[in-house]
């Protein structure tokens, strides 16, 4: 009995080590969040120091350039960098959860192709016809095409009952070809240099803004969907051991998961219709992530929320950097560094995420 | 916990798997259910379990009807050990098992102290306890079983359903399983795919074939030479040593 006893201790011991664990890393994360928020808001084609930076936010002078530049251009860059990285990492989770496979992005569900055609539409046929309405029209146009085709990919899913996540992915693939064939098929007809040009551009993403308000509704939208989802992390880990097993748990997979990925499709809409296409970021974080702590989502919504901001906050600063007096768009620089951790991930992943 | 399912009926399509069942576990019985493959004795469970919404019929809990009740409530009263344990993410044996305290949970409500207890208890119960910090895909088939066996137990359940638990395992383990659930002293409704151990482990059993009960008894009235015939179409011979059985089957 004795060592029965010492048994379970030594057990509970290992269980709360790793919640120990678990809090370090969250510590570690934010240190490095912070840090990238001093740097992004010094570095660019004017250097500007952290004191000054401090006396900046604290004073809110409006006097010299150096306030200018921080108020004005870096601090809500900063801010809208980590609003879209938090949001993208936030949906790649939940989407991976709700169709149970690691390989879903925030995007299977067509949200950025369809968003990509609306916006080609804006561009080359929508300023023609409505004139140019305000400058959110194109933001307007891109999530109309990004929710309609999330709606037709979930409608799809769901045609004979139950929807499969099988079904959900296939669905999501037919209707990104769709869409890309409808953009291309613009694009030919158009013949318009300029549009092309600007389509190209938003298609590569972009975190530069010069108005704060902005932020607000990606803000908002993304800070109450963090509070919320962290609220069902109990649901999104049933989801993810299967329909069947997540049954037997009380869980209503098919309530939830509509719920969840509605939920997903507003958010990617929102930052996609005002930040361009943005890729791998909620590919590639969670994996990370879930390589570190495991796939409990307890652990890995919170540590996924603060890393993807870190990630495109650095992204972000890289883009600055990279050419000297210009920048780099953001979604050539998260593809580029994305995709060859993804495939390190994929050679590496072995046994840790069998998939047999 | 009493479970009752009142003339069931079933259909995929416009194929009719279930027709017009009727099965009951008393309280702290093991029933059993045995038939040929594809007589739809999976698909009865799966509607007893609330995956499938029988097309006819009424199910109870007590007093609480299975098809109307909220999911929750039913399954912290009852927890199913199935064969549907692929996962294609690394969780740790700790989370699947602690994922059996979720329906006991409201959502923002946190583990406890006894949260944890509870998992630790179900793992030795299962004889897992060293593999706590383990990936569950690292395990082997019959690791596996029984780790999700734990996870049912952690459910503290009052009712278990089992749809061929032990497939994967070898007979120390089959055995093994067998036994921490007979030593729960709670309902059980179970398919086991061996009829040995349907015999040695059941208070009852239902056979169903054609989607249809066509017998019902105790292990002795049931599991007999004419039943084997019925179901299998195999002449067999089924021989007794004390309280156990053992069939030979002839070709």
């Amino acid at each position: 009995m004795m060592e029965m006893k010492a048994i379970r201790e030594v057990s509970l011991d290992k269980v709360l080590k790793d919640e120990i664990r678990f809090r370090k890393i969250v510590v570690g994360l934010v240190v490095v969040l912070l840090l990238g928020i001093a740097l992004s808001l010094s570095v660019g084609e004017i250097r500007i120091s952290l004191d000054n930076i401090i006396k900046i936010l604290l004073n809110r002078e409006t006097t010299n350039l150096n306030t200018k530049i921080i108020m004005n251009l870096r601090l809500p860059r900063t801010i809208f960098a980590i609003i879209v990285g938090a949001g993208l990492g936030l949906c790649g989770i939940v989407m991976q959860s709700s169709v149970q496979n690691p390989l879903a992005d925030p995007y299977i569900l067509g949200i950025s192709s369809g968003a990509s055609f609306g916006a080609t539409f804006y561009i080359l046929i929508g300023v023609k016809l409505l004139g140019n309405i305000n400058k959110f029209g194109l933001s307007v146009f891109a999530f109309l095409g990004g929710v309609v085709a999330a709606v037709l990919v979930i409608s799809l899913s769901s045609v004979g009952g139950k929807t499969s996540s099988v079904k959900l992915v296939l669905a999501g693939t037919v209707v990104n070809a769709l869409c890309s064939a409808f953009t291309n098929f613009l694009i030919y007809l158009g013949n318009n240099a300029e549009g092309l040009k600007s389509i190209t551009f938003w298609t590569m993403g972009n975190l530069s803004i010069t108005d704060t308000k902005i932020n607000i509704l990606p803000g908002i939208v993304v800070l109450l969907s963090c509070i919320y989802f962290l609220s069902q992390s109990r649901n999104l880990n049933s989801m993810m051991i299967g329909e069947e097993a997540a049954t037997t748990l009380g869980v209503d997979l098919n309530k939830y998961r509509k719920k969840y990925i509605a939920i997903s499709v507003l958010i990617i809409g929102i930052l996609v219709s005002s930040a361009g296409i943005i890729g791998f970021v909620g590919l590639v974080v969670p994996h990370m992530i879930r390589g570190i702590v495991g796939s409990n989502n307890k652990k890995i919504l919170p540590l996924t929320i603060i890393a993807s901001a870190i990630f495109l906050l650095y992204a972000d600063i890289l883009s600055r950097l990279i050419i000297p007096n210009g920048e780099l768009p953001i979604g050539v620089i998260t593809s580029m560094v994305g995709a060859p951790l993804f495939m390190y991930i994929l050679v590496t992943r072995n046994r840790r995420y069998g998939d047999n | 916990m009493v479970l009752e399912a009142k003339n069931i009926e079933i259909k995929l399509g416009d194929k009719t798997i279930i027709e017009d069942v009727s099965i009951k576990v008393d309280k702290g019985k093991s029933v059993g259910i045995i038939g040929p493959n594809g007589c739809g004795k999976s698909t009865l469970l799966k509607s007893i379990y609330k995956y499938i919404k029988p097309d006819k019929g009424e199910i109870f809990l007590d007093n609480k009807n299975i098809i109307d009740e909220n999911p929750k409530e039913i399954f912290k009263h009852m927890a199913v050990v199935g064969q549907f344990n692929q996962i294609s993410f690394n969780f740790s044996v700790y989370d699947i098992v602690l994922m059996g305290r979720s329906p006991h949970k409201t959502f923002l409500e946190k583990d406890t102290q006894k949260d944890r207890e509870i998992v630790i208890e179900s793992l030795q119960k299962v004889g897992m306890l060293s593999y706590i910090n383990r990936d569950f895909n690292t395990l082997s088939g019959g690791e596996k079983q029984r780790v999700i066996l734990a996870r049912a137990l952690a459910q503290k359940p009052k009712i278990l359903i089992l749809d061929e638990p032990t497939n994967h395992l070898d007979i120390k383990y089959q055995i093994e399983i067998l036994e921490i659930v007979k030593s729960l002293n709670i309902s059980v409704l179970s398919v086991l795919h061996d009829l040995a151990l349907t015999y040695k482990y059941c208070d009852y059993i239902y056979v169903i074939d054609g989607g249809k009960v066509v017998k019902s008894g105790t292990p002795d009235e049931i599991i007999t030479r004419e039943t084997i015939k019925d179901m299998y179409k195999i002449d067999s011979k089924v021989i007794f040593d004390g309280e156990d059985m053992a069939i030979c089957y002839r070709k």
